[in-house]
């Protein structure tokens, strides 16, 4: 009785298809990665974990602007009154850490919040990192 | 540097290098005076002199300039006129 070529294998063939299968449920998931994006935003669930924000959702609060794109632009995605300025206006990083001292030469100026022509609040403090004049005008 | 028109013209000059000049308008028309000008930097609206009261020596002359520094600091203010040079030189030192 011969031996059928390569029914040895088959045994082992069979053997590492199991072992492939159930490697499968042993491999890290999507989520486990860290990469997983439910809602497509741009933000992984993880760093929407990190944030308070939904990860199901792309805009969280609901303003018009994705989660990502307020991360990008320093606003809170779970704030539906801050977001990205109509004027374009970028917004700095380090808004959240101003320290005022006062109103004299030397000191950090308080922050204040006014309306602009857009309809905007707009807050002194988001603009730390740049030279700012401020202009008192009449209709000059 | 005293009209609209002037600092709108340094704003499209050197914002890029991040200076923002931002308006406070202590009359009602601020919208059509954005509009008439084509102002694109903040203009916001000061009716109640609540912002450039704080700013202010003695009476309030316009316009009223404050400038600030990177961080916020106050580098001088209640002066009436800044030049081109005036802010070469402050951004120059935080470049």
């Amino acid at each position: 009785m011969g031996v059928e070529e390569g029914s040895l294998l088959k045994p082992f063939l069979r053997g590492g298809l199991w072992l492939l299968l159930g490697c499968v449920g042993c491999l890290p998931s999507m989520e486990e990665l860290g990469v997983l994006d439910s809602d497509g935003d741009g933000l992984t669930d993880s760093e929407e974990a990190e944030l308070g924000t939904d990860p199901m959702r792309e805009d969280t609060d609901s303003d018009g602007f994705s989660d990502a794109e307020e991360v990008a632009e320093n606003t809170d995605p779970n704030n539906a009154h801050d977001m990205p300025y109509a004027g374009g206006w970028a917004i700095d990083a380090c808004r959240e850490d101003v320290e005022s001292t006062g109103y004299e030469v030397g000191d950090i100026a308080e922050n204040f919040a006014l309306v602009d022509q857009f309809g905007d609040t707009v807050e002194l403090h988001d603009f730390c990192n740049r030279v700012v004049l401020l202009k008192g005008a009449a209709d000059t | 540097m005293r009209t609209a028109p002037e600092v709108q013209a340094l704003y499209e000059e050197y914002g890029d290098q991040g200076f923002l000049p931002i308006s406070l308008m202590t009359t009602a028309n601020m919208s059509t005076w954005a509009s008439t000008y084509r102002l694109e930097h903040p203009v916001l609206d000061d009716t109640g002199f609540s912002v450039i009261s704080r700013y202010v020596d003695g009476s309030i002359g316009m316009p009223n300039l404050t400038l600030l520094a990177p961080g916020l600091k106050i580098r001088w203010r209640d002066r009436h006129s800044i030049s081109a040079s005036d802010i070469e030189s402050i951004l120059a030192d935080f470049d």
